[in-house]
């Protein structure tokens, strides 16, 4: 279960902006995950979390290199371990936008400027894109 | 004035100011500076007007490290290597000059500022100019596209410019023809740099045509200019004063061959939006009747930072990859699907900026490369024990790479990648392992450098700042053999660029 996500969402609108992100990146599961839809049902914050679904729009293609990750990676054949160290990368990061979908998209790009990329069959990918592909494996 | 040395007679000899040894981009371009001159200049082309086999057939040799097609790489006629040669010009990089601590025996005697007066008369000879290769603002003024800002401070936009290109030969003749201070002895063969008794200067050189005729020619001055493995070969193979060749009192001549090495299918790169990378950037294009497009090459400060050699990569786009059309090929699906996945990273709102094809998913790359290869002692031109037509040892290449040249080149690849993706342009695939281990065959790009190498230290190289041999007063040598490092920049500018340095010096020499 992802308590990150969970908690949250509880707190509607008043949630700081990690919360925000973090709440985001839950429905993003939540849009196919089994345990996860109930996270999804809940009140969702407005504008964030529609555009952070549109974060991935290939959930199959992201899967495929979601398993590949997760074959080199198994420690985090996890969705709360994926979750949590892709919230941890979020929060790290200071975004330039109110946007939950943007601000993933950002910390991606930022990925690629400063941090050790990694080769998931081959590709060379942002270590947060990876776990997105991940997460979107674990929850097809 | 061009003569056929075929119809001199036997043992004729002939008198000069300077003697040019190779008419080819670097020769023809000293010659031509002193066209019109008061000195008698005399350029000596082993070949003749069209392509022989038989003179041709004096490049053959013996491969002892990589396999390297000698013959093929150069041709021995009027205008030298440019009869085959495909255009693209760009100046050697400032930090190629540099002292590297991680390139051995790296550093000229000067920065390139030493050779910024010569590009433009550089590009005029082989019909580029202006030279623009770096200059972005131009390139945008152009093609009305803004440039690319790259933002993981990586890779650097720096620009080919196509020569149409200029075959030296033909382009040239008429001038050479008319000048009449210019005796062009075509079909002339030299065999020897015949110096005087103490080595400090050469007195002679003897020339033989492949008919059985010889002729003596002497100047005051001399320049070799017979290419980035003749020129080597010839200081060799004048060894009656000096048994180790001329100029070779350290053990240097040969020694430090680099090529370019090429290498296909080391990476696949999909783009979502061709709209994010101005066509220069992934075509040829015609500007104002002349070729250009850009060279991505890596960041002199991330070269330092990283300690890697430089290379220079070309794309064009390869082909389309449509939203929902799985193919038998597992390599065309996985690109298409990290289009697919990556697709919001990669466009604006997932759409592209430009498309009337709602089902295109994205474009893969074709990727060329030209790497830098570190100066290696033990890369090296030797003479072969077999002989040619004129009774002369065949030369001996021993081209080796490095593994510090195979990670350089792993890792610029990489960084090329991450640049892609930190730009918002697109993914990579590597396809290369990096172990460090180069594959049993390497490609070059017939670029032939460093065998006569620059340096101040007559330990560390053949000539010195001024392309003049070490010990020797009055021999010269033009050609990419000089270059102490190869950077990644085709050789044939730059040639040309330190021709006209060298013949300004010379002009100084000869007055």
């Amino acid at each position: 279960m992802n308590e990150h996500a969970e908690g949250a969402l509880a707190t509607g609108a008043a949630m700081s902006r990690r919360q925000l992100l973090i709440a985001a990146l839950g429905l993003l599961m939540g849009q196919s995950a089994g345990g996860l839809r109930i996270a999804a049902a809940q009140p969702m914050p407005a504008s964030p979390s529609a555009s952070l679904l549109t974060v991935l729009t290939d959930p199959a293609a992201a899967a495929r290199f979601g398993r590949a990750y997760l074959a080199a990676h198994p420690d985090e054949a996890d969705v709360e371990i994926l979750v949590g160290r892709l919230s941890a990368s979020l929060s790290a990061h200071t975004a330039a936008t109110d946007s939950a979908a943007a601000a993933i998209a950002e910390l991606v790009q930022a990925e690629y400027v400063t941090e050790a990329l990694l080769r998931v069959d081959g590709w060379l990918l942002a270590p947060s894109e990876a776990r997105l592909y991940a997460v979107t494996a674990l929850t097809r | 004035m061009l003569i056929d040395t075929r119809t001199l007679d036997d043992g004729s000899r002939i008198d000069a100011d300077l003697a040019i040894i190779g008419a080819g981009p670097a020769g023809i371009t000293v010659a031509r500076a002193f066209a019109g001159s008061p000195r008698q200049i005399c350029l000596i082309e082993s070949g003749g007007l069209t392509l022989d086999a038989e003179t041709q057939s004096l490049y053959e040799g013996e491969s002892a490290g990589i396999e390297y097609p000698l013959a093929k790489t150069r041709l021995r006629y009027l205008g030298g290597s440019s009869n085959h040669w495909g255009g693209f010009c760009r100046p050697l990089d400032p930090i190629d000059f540099e002292a590297r601590d991680w390139v051995p025996l790296s550093g000229w005697p000067f920065g390139r500022e030493a050779l910024d007066p010569y590009w433009e008369i550089a590009s005029e000879t082989v019909e580029t100019a202006p030279a623009r290769y770096e200059d972005q603002d131009y390139w945008a003024r152009k093609t009305g596209e803004p440039m690319v800002e790259w933002r993981a401070g990586r890779y650097v936009t720096r620009f080919f410019q196509y020569s149409p290109p200029t075959r030296f030969g033909e382009r040239y003749r008429p001038e050479l023809a008319q000048a009449d201070n210019v005796r062009v002895l075509l079909h002339a063969n030299v065999t020897n740099i015949a110096a005087v008794p103490s080595a400090a200067a050469v007195d002679h050189l003897q020339v033989r045509t492949l008919t059985g005729r010889s002729c003596t020619v002497r100047a005051r001055h001399y320049v070799l200019a017979t290419g980035g493995i003749e020129n080597a070969r010839l200081l060799l193979l004048s060894n009656d004063v000096v048994p180790a060749g001329l100029g070779n009192q350290n053990d240097m001549v040969g020694r430090c061959f680099m090529e370019h090495p090429h290498l296909g299918g080391f990476a696949d790169i999909v783009i979502a939006d061709p709209g994010r990378m101005p066509p220069i950037y992934r075509d040829r294009i015609r500007i104002d009747g002349r070729d250009a497009r850009v060279s991505y090459v890596p960041h002199p400060d991330y070269l330092r930072r990283e300690r890697r050699l430089s290379a220079s990569f070309t794309m064009s786009i390869s082909g389309e990859l449509r939203m929902d059309q799985a193919t038998d090929d597992d390599r065309s699906d996985a690109q298409r699907e990290m289009l697919l996945a990556a697709r919001p990273f990669l466009t604006t709102g997932g759409q592209r900026q430009r498309t009337d094809d709602p089902d295109l998913a994205g474009v893969r790359m074709g990727i060329g490369c030209a790497c830098e290869q570190a100066p290696n002692l033990d890369s090296r031109v030797l003479l072969a024990e077999e002989t040619d037509a004129l009774g002369l040892r065949r030369t001996r290449l021993d081209w080796r790479l490095t593994e510090q040249d195979r990670r350089s080149l792993v890792a610029n690849i990489e960084a090329l990648g991450r640049e892609l993706a930190a730009t918002g342009i697109g993914r990579m695939r590597l396809l290369l392992p990096d172990d460090g281990l180069w594959e049993r065959k390497v490609g070059g790009g017939s670029h032939h450098m460093g065998t006569t190498r620059i340096s101040d230290d007559p330990k560390r190289g053949v000539v010195d700042r001024n392309c003049r041999v070490h010990g020797i007063d009055n021999l010269y040598v033009a050609g990419s053999s000089v270059f102490a490092t190869s950077g990644s920049a085709n050789p044939t500018l730059n040639i040309v660029a330190l021709a006209h340095r060298l013949a300004d010096h010379l002009k100084g020499q000869t007055a």
